[in-house]
């Protein structure tokens, strides 16, 4: 009788498991994943390489027989520094490289721990918003680098972002704070907040012009009857720049609602109870209880709201369609404009300069929210 | 049995439709799909050995065209037979986007034999260095409409100087009393029809956008003069000082609601005028076309318009799409269009044609007009050259650039454009 010798265990193969439906937890978690991953690379990561890629390229569909070739970084040198580098004293001394100077060594301090990175995060954004805007108006050519029109384009699609995200809060949280009360018209403010959020941009556009328009609108006529003769909305910059960022915020502050709302709904009734039973006033309530417990849906709201803002086109598109002049070109209307103009080489350059600004907004966030871990 | 039947007819078709030839043209919500669809239905019944049919997509020349750049981009031969507006043209033909006609004529003679009945503005755009791209199908320009109760009202006849429309435009509106009342409007909004109303001051006032020479002439006397002009409509109030935000509708918009003595706008405005129309008209049989007005000592000149045939040269068909393309420019399909659709036809037989006339009495007003039309620049840059004329005009209107920065603005853009 032959000893039997035991044999080690071994666990039977993938394919095995996968026939028998014996998989363990992690196998079945990465198989059910597949697809989903699939799509994704193929919907999203590859149509970012191959615009990455393009934008090295030379394409412009009305001179075919200039073909593709590569040019490296030329686009981006176009864009960002221009073919002919003058190093005139406004160049060196704008504010510009002060704040990105002021940029490094925050950043360089932060990774020694000896400043906090709230603090870098907030002066990060607040320089690079000087220098941005900076660039875009700052009075003659002489003081600019690159393609003046990127730098408008850049300069509008950061205003619109700061005023645009800034207005929907403040407009989107008492909303919110109105929803949540217990009331018997809470119903008319939760539809309030629906009916904005549901409707189509470009149509919120098309009305808006409706109303903003001087002669005909709505708004200029109220106005008439009050004995006031209101500004020409659309047909010069400065109104046109409120009037627009008025729509977008009214398009946008019910999503700021909507996900605030939601945050609200989630705090703890007893922990007002409490702040009662101490004599907390209101107020107190508001900035002690409320706010503090809000901040994970404000973050959540900041960033979509963000990156939505930077990629903006609809709306100025569809009220001025970036007019009066240039007055309203966002960076997503110099885009389109470049892909219709056939310069496929350079509007995938900007594509690459508007993926970029959203990337760094993202990644800055991030560390906002996880500065405290 | 009635199955069996209804079964074997449909395989019956399936197998003519295998043996048929299969075209599909591509036209835009604007061009009538009403009236092209049973054109083309014609087409196949009298042509059994093809079977053509439409899909239709964008309801403006922008939209349209953002959609056959996909098409066109990706060497798509899906659609064998687009329309295209007629600034296109010299940009199909420089990507390669629109088969060259001139194969399908015995000989180049004969070509501009067969183009004669053609009206020579649309020829223009569409016969690029000997090649013929593509074929009219109707045509279009920009007209001065006038409000023919209130200038026979006053003892006006139609102005032919713009001094002359400035000075009725005025004294219209300062007899009339009625603030609403505008004297003269047009486009200063961010659209390509911005591209006309400068284009159109500154042929009247003798120049052009470009020299015999081919350099770009933007900052010229006879360009000042354009804007000079402009300035003036907004300095004496015959013009809304809102005029930066007037696209071509609206426009059409307020002349229709009775609010506008003379306005320059498109062909399709007519019919609005005359009731067929979305909003209720104001101006029925009040209104009168004529040629756009001059400065003193120049002719008449307006912007050409309309749309045109041409054959995708991806797709695998062009000779049977090149017989499509010759019924659909045909004098009868054209006639069909001026009838059903108030197309403006490209043949100039179609203007003393009864049946048209009988439709459209105001076409024989309009060619005049139509024949004096003029091109917006021809070259395969018309996108840019488009938005570098359009974007300055409109920041003048918006007050934001003067004249002189304006057309500075103006000739470093279109240099740049055609820079490559």
């Amino acid at each position: 009788m032959a000893l039997t010798t035991p044999t080690a265990y071994r666990s039977p193969g993938l394919w095995r498991r996968l026939r028998s439906g014996n998989l363990t937890e992690a196998q079945l978690g990465i198989i059910l994943l597949i697809p989903a991953a699939a799509v994704l690379l193929l919907v999203m990561f590859w149509p970012i390489v191959q615009v990455l890629w393009q934008s090295l390229h030379f394409e412009r569909l009305n001179l075919p027989a200039r073909g593709r070739p590569f040019i490296g970084l030329e686009h981006f040198q176009r864009m960002l520094w221009g073919t002919e580098m003058a190093w005139s004293p406004q160049h060196l001394l704008g504010w510009r490289l002060l704040a990105f100077a002021a940029v490094g060594g925050l950043w360089w301090g932060t990774g020694r721990g000896t400043v906090r990175r709230r603090t870098a995060v907030i002066w990060t954004v607040v320089a690079l918003l000087v220098a941005g805007l900076w660039m875009g108006f700052h009075p003659g050519e002489a003081g600019r680098w690159g393609d003046a029109r990127f730098w408008n384009a850049f300069s509008i699609t950061l205003l619109v972002t700061v005023a645009s995200v800034a207005g929907s809060f403040l407009v989107g949280l008492p909303l919110a704070l109105l929803a949540n009360v217990e009331s018997r018209w809470r119903w008319l403010v939760r539809i309030a907040l629906l009916i904005p959020w549901a409707m189509p941009r470009v149509l919120v556009g098309i009305m808006f012009a409706w109303l903003f328009n001087s002669t005909n609108g709505v708004i200029n006529d109220v106005l008439r009857r009050l004995g006031v003769e209101g500004p020409l909305w659309l047909a010069r910059a400065d109104p046109a720049i409120w009037a627009t960022n008025i729509t977008i915020v009214w398009a946008t502050s019910a999503f700021v609602g909507l996900i605030l709302l939601a945050g609200l709904q989630s705090i703890d009734e007893s922990l007002y109870e409490a702040a009662m039973v101490d004599g907390a006033s209101p107020w107190q309530r508001f900035w002690q209880i409320t706010l503090p417990l809000l901040r994970p849906s404000i973050a959540v709201a900041l960033i979509f709201r963000t990156l939505t803002a930077i990629q903006t086109y609809d709306i100025p598109y569809a009220m001025t369609r970036g007019g009066p002049g240039r007055t309203l070109e966002t960076l997503g209307i110099y885009v389109a404009n470049t892909t219709n103009s056939l310069n496929l080489g350079y509007a995938a350059a900007l594509s690459v300069a508007l993926f970029t600004m959203s990337l760094a907004v993202t990644v800055l966030y991030l560390r906002w929210i996880y500065a405290d871990d | 049995m009635r199955r069996t039947l209804a079964f074997i007819a449909i395989l019956a078709l399936l197998a003519s439709g295998l043996a048929q030839t299969q075209l599909k043209v591509y036209i835009g919500g604007q061009q009538r799909p009403d009236v092209i669809g049973p054109l083309l239905e014609q087409f196949n019944a009298e042509n059994p050995d093809i079977v053509v049919t439409f899909e239709v997509g964008g309801a403006t020349s922008e939209l349209q065209q953002q959609y056959l750049n996909t098409v066109l981009t990706s060497r798509s031969g899906d659609i064998d037979i687009f329309l295209i507006d007629v600034i296109r043209p010299a940009q199909y033909a420089a990507s390669g986007w629109a088969e060259p006609l001139n194969q399908f004529f015995a000989s180049d003679a004969a070509m501009m034999a067969y183009l004669e009945d053609f009206l020579p503005g649309p020829i223009e755009a569409n016969l690029i260095d000997g090649t013929l791209y593509a074929l009219p199908a109707f045509t279009d320009a920009q007209f001065l409409y006038y409000r023919a109760d209130l200038l026979e009202k006053y003892g006006f006849e139609p102005p032919t100087t713009w001094d002359e429309l400035k000075m009725m435009a005025l004294t219209i509106q300062q007899q009339e009393g009625d603030p609403n009342l505008q004297g003269f409007n047009y486009q200063g909004a961010n659209i390509e029809g911005t591209v006309c109303t400068f284009l159109q001051a500154l042929w009247t006032a003798g120049g052009d956008w470009v020299d015999d020479a081919g350099s770009v002439t933007l900052v010229t006397p006879e360009a000042r003069r354009a804007l000079a002009w402009y300035d003036d409509t907004l300095a004496s109030g015959i013009t809304v000082q809102n005029i930066a935000e007037i696209t071509t509708d609206l426009s059409r918009r307020q002349f229709q609601a009775g609010n506008v003595v003379f306005v320059l706008n498109w062909g399709f405005a007519w019919a609005h005028f005359q009731g067929s129309s979305d909003v209720p008209t104001a101006v029925a049989g009040l209104v009168g076309v004529a040629p756009l007005p001059s400065f003193e000592g120049f002719d008449s000149a307006t912007c050409i318009g309309g749309w045109q045939w041409a054959i995708n040269p991806y797709s695998a068909n062009t000779d049977a799409a090149w017989r499509v393309l010759e019924y659909l420019a045909s004098p009868d399909s054209q006639r069909v269009l001026a009838v059903e659709a108030s197309n403006i036809p490209a043949r100039k037989s179609l203007y003393d044609d009864p049946a048209v006339l009988a439709a459209a009495p105001h076409f024989a007003s309009f060619y005049d007009v139509i024949i004096n039309a003029r091109s917006r620049p021809v070259t395969p840059f018309f996108s840019d050259v488009s938005l570098a004329i359009r974007v300055p005009m409109n920041a003048f209107f918006a007050r934001q650039l003067t004249a002189d920065e304006a057309l500075r603005e103006m000739q470093q853009g279109v240099e740049d454009a055609l820079d490559f």
